[in-house]
C-alpha cells in the first residue's frame, strides 16, 4: 500500500470513522453471525475430511486393482512356464512312471489338495463309466494348457450344454503328455471356497483313447492360483429427481422437482468372484446429472427500488431468497424492465431452478446370480456407494408479470457461495439387475439396470428452512467385463 | 501478548477463544463491512464470509510479520469486495469527467459521529462507495485501486471525486438542518 496524501474531506473521514463514535451498538455485530459462520466452518473442515477420505479410498481402490492386475498377469506367466514344461516332456517314454510324471508336472503348475469331496468324485466315475477314467485338474491351468501352441498339439474346442451343466468338449490332437491323439471332455463341476478362502474351481476331464496309466487319480483336486476377478467398465444413461420431505417453509411454493431430468454417467469397476453364484463388486463412477425445480411467489412492486442504468435504461433491484431442493440462494439482481410497473402492483414471480451436479460415487455391491442359459446369465445386486458432489451449477431462469402484463424475464446464475449449507458428501443405495453375455472366454457384454436413492439429505437442516432433499435414480448401463 | 495467548488458542481450533477474538475485533471488522455496504444485513453477510475466512485461515497469520488487527481488517475488505463482485452481476463502474474538488472543507463538521458518516457512505452509490473505502479508509492508492477493481486510473479518480462531492453535500445539508432546527 502506498503513501497517499490526503485532503481535510478524506482526513476528517479517516480519523472520525476510525474513532468509532456513535450510538451504542450501532457497529456491534450480532453473535448469530459468528455462530453461522463457525457452522459453515465446521461443515467446510468436514468437507475436506471427507475430501481426503475419499481420496484416500480412491487410491487403495486403484491400488488393488492394480495388485490384481498384476498377480493375475503373474499367474498367467506361471501357467505358460508350466505348460513350455510339460510340453517338454513329449520327448520321453510314456510307459514309464507315467502317473508321478504327470502328477510332478501338474504340481509345479498348481496345489495338489486331497478332495474333501469323495463322494463327488465317485459319482463321477460311476456316471462317466463308459469313459476310460476321470481326472480333475485346475481350470485355470488347464486351459491355459490348452491353449497354448504346443509343437504337436492341435485343440479343436466347443462349449456345449448337458444336464445343466455348461460342458466344453475339446479335441485335443497330439498331447504334451503323450504322443497319442486323444479326446477329451471337460465337464465344470462347481467352485466353492476353501478354508483359506480361495477360490476352486473344478473340471472333470472325459478322454478317450488313451491308456489308463497316463493320467492321475481321479480322487486329486487342484486348487487354482488365481481366484477369478473380472474388470469391467460401463457407461450409463441416468435420470434423477429430487424428493422432498418437511417442506414447511414460509412464502414460496416449490413444485416440479419430483421430475426425472437427464444426465449420464462413466466408470469402471472390478468384480470378485466368491462362488459362481455370489459376486463382490467396487465401482468408480463420475456420473452428471441435474434436477429442475419451480419456485413461485409474490410480491408488491416498489418504486423505490427503480433506478436508471448508466446509459439511461429504467431498471428494477430484486432481491429474493429461494430455497432450492439443494440450498437456500439468495439473489440480487439489476434487470431491465419490459414494462413499467406502478406502485402496489402484485407481482409474481416465477422462477425456474436447474441444479446440474457432477459426482464422484465409489460403490461396494454384492451380486447374486439368478440364472445361467447358454451364454446368458442374469443376476441381482445391491449396492451401497459413497457420492461427493464436485461441482454443482444453478442456473435460474426468472419471470416476473402481474396479472396483466410481464413486466421483466431474465436469465441468472448462483455461485456456490451464495448458498447456504448443503451436503457434499451424500450416501446413496442402489438395486440392480445385470444381464450379462459371453462374447469370448474373457470378456462379456454387461447391461444393467439401476434404481438408486440417496440415504442422507442433501440440504443441511437448519432452523429456518427444514425442508429435506433425497435423490432418486435410475439408470440404464452399457458395459464390458474382461476376466482376469 | 495476551492476543497472541488467545490467537495461538484460537489457532488450534479452541472455540471459546475464536469467540474471545470476535468479540475483541467485531466492531471494526463490522464497520468495514457496514461502509461497503448499502445496508446491514448485506453487511452481515459479508461479515459471515470474512470470519469463515479469517478462522479458517487463522494458521496463516504469523504474528511476527503484523498485527492480527490489520491481517484480519485486510481479509475483511477482501472479503466485502468479492462479496459485491458475486451480488452485482453487472460491475460496472461508469467513467466519468473528472471534476475539479479543490473547495474549502467547513471546519464545523466535528459534530458528526462515525455512526452518521458510515450512513452517509453507505448512501453513496456502489463505485463511490467502493472507491471511496478503498482510497480514505483503507489507504490504497489510485493505482492500486484501479488494479483491484479492474478500472482505469481515471475512473477511480472521477469516482472518488464524486463520492466528495456526494457526501460533502450531505454534510452541509445536515449542518443546515441542524442550524434551522
Amino acid at each position: 500500500m502506498s503513501k497517499i496524501t490526503k485532503d481535510k474531506l478524506e482526513e476528517f473521514f479517516d480519523k472520525r470513522i476510525k474513532k468509532q463514535t456513535g450510538a451504542e451498538g450501532w457497529n456491534l455485530p450480532s453473535d448469530d453471525i459468528f455462530e453461522a459462520a463457525m457452522v459453515s466452518l465446521d461443515v467446510e473442515n468436514k468437507d475436506r475430511k471427507l475430501k481426503w477420505i475419499l481420496y484416500f479410498l480412491t487410491a487403495v481402490f486403484v491400488l488393488t486393482l492394480s495388485i490384481f492386475l498384476y498377480q493375475s498377469n503373474l499367474n498367467k506367466e506361471t501357467a505358460n512356464i508350466a505348460i513350455s514344461e510339460s510340453q517338454e516332456l513329449d520327448e520321453i517314454p510314456v510307459e514309464v512312471n507315467n502317473e508321478n510324471l504327470i502328477k510332478e508336472d501338474i504340481q509345479k503348475d498348481v496345489q495338489i489338495i486331497q478332495t474333501k469331496e469323495e463322494k463327488q468324485s465317485t459319482n463321477s466315475v460311476n456316471i462317466e463309466s463308459e469313459s476310460n477314467l476321470l481326472e480333475t485338474v485346475s481350470q485355470n491351468a488347464f486351459t491355459e494348457g490348452l491353449t497354448q501352441e504346443g509343437n504337436n498339439s492341435k485343440l479343436n474346442r466347443e462349449v456345449i450344454e448337458e444336464e445343466g451343466k455348461e460342458l466344453v468338449k475339446l479335441v485335443y490332437l497330439g498331447s504334451a503328455l503323450v504322443n497319442k491323439s486323444v479326446e477329451q471332455k471337460i465337464l465344470f463341476v462347481d467352485e466353492f471356497v476353501s478354508l483359506e478362502n480361495k477360490a476352486i474351481s473344478f473340471l472333470q476331464i472325459e478322454s478317450r483313447g488313451l491308456p489308463e496309466t497316463n493320467f492321475i487319480n481321479p480322487e486329486m483336486e487342484m486348487k487354482t492360483h488365481s481366484a477369478p476377478y473380472a474388470l469391467f467398465v460401463q457407461g450409463s444413461l441416468f435420470q434423477s429427481s429430487i424428493f422432498m420431505k418437511d417442506i414447511g417453509v414460509n412464502n414460496f411454493t416449490l413444485e416440479g422437482y419430483e421430475k426425472y431430468n437427464s444426465g449420464f454417467s462413466a466408470g469402471l469397476g472390478l468384480q470378485k468372484a466368491f462362488t459362481n453364484k455370489l459376486k463382490l463388486e467396487a465401482t468408480f463412477n463420475w456420473i452428471h446429472f441435474s434436477n429442475s425445480s419451480i419456485y413461485t411467489s409474490e410480491f408488491v412492486y416498489d418504486e423505490s427500488n427503480e433506478f436508471y442504468s448508466s446509459n439511461g435504461e429504467l431498471m428494477y433491484h430484486n432481491e429474493m431468497e429461494l430455497s432450492t431442493p439443494r440450498a437456500i440462494i439468495s439473489m440480487n439482481d439489476d434487470i431491465s424492465m419490459d414494462n413499467h410497473m406502478v406502485s402496489q402492483d402484485r407481482i409474481t414471480n416465477k422462477t425456474e431452478v436447474i441444479e446440474s451436479y457432477d459426482v464422484l460415487q465409489l460403490g461396494i455391491g454384492l451380486n447374486y446370480e439368478l440364472l445361467r442359459k447358454g451364454k446368458l446369465s442374469i443376476d441381482l445386486g445391491v449396492s451401497p456407494g459413497l457420492n461427493y458432489i464436485l461441482n454443482v451449477n444453478t442456473n435460474l431462469n426468472t419471470i416476473l408479470a402481474s396479472d396483466k402484463e410481464q413486466m421483466a424475464s431474465y436469465q441468472s446464475t448462483a455461485e456456490n457461495t451464495q448458498v447456504g449449507n448443503f451436503n457434499k458428501i451424500y450416501f446413496d443405495a442402489k438395486a440392480s439387475i445385470n444381464l450379462h453375455y459371453r462374447i469370448s472366454d474373457n470378456l462379456k457384454l454387461r447391461i444393467s439396470g439401476l434404481y438408486g436413492q440417496s440415504l442422507n439429505s442433501l440440504k443441511e437442516y437448519n432452523s429456518t428452512d427444514s425442508a429435506k432433499s433425497y435423490f432418486k435414480t435410475r439408470s440404464l448401463s452399457l458395459g464390458l467385463a474382461y476376466s482376469l | 501478548m495476551k492476543d497472541i495467548f488467545i490467537i495461538n488458542q484460537a489457532k488450534s481450533g479452541d472455540r471459546s477463544a475464536q469467540r474471545d477474538l470476535y468479540h475483541a475485533y467485531s466492531k471494526d471488522w463490522f464497520s468495514i463491512c457496514l461502509r461497503y455496504h448499502k445496508n446491514r444485513s448485506d453487511a452481515e453477510d459479508a461479515l459471515q464470509n470474512a470470519l469463515i475466512k479469517i478462522f479458517g485461515q487463522l494458521k496463516q497469520f504469523n504474528p511476527e510479520l503484523g498485527e492480527f488487527g490489520a491481517w484480519s481488517s485486510k481479509v475483511v475488505v477482501n472479503e466485502n469486495l468479492l462479496l459485491i463482485k458475486k451480488r452485482t452481476l453487472n460491475y460496472e463502474l461508469k467513467e466519468v469527467e473528472e471534476q475539479s474538488d479543490e473547495k474549502e472543507e467547513d471546519s464545523n463538521y466535528n459534530g458528526l459521529s462515525a455512526e452518521v458518516l458510515t450512513l452517509m457512505i453507505q448512501e453513496l452509490p456502489l463505485g463511490y462507495r467502493t472507491v471511496f473505502n478503498l482510497y480514505v479508509l483503507e489507504g490504497y492508492s489510485h493505482k492500486e485501486i484501479s488494479d483491484i477493481l479492474n478500472i482505469s486510473l481515471g475512473t477511480s479518480k472521477s469516482q472518488l471525486s464524486k463520492a466528495k462531492l456526494m457526501l460533502r453535500k450531505q454534510i452541509e445539508s445536515i449542518m443546515l438542518n441542524s442550524k434551522v432546527s
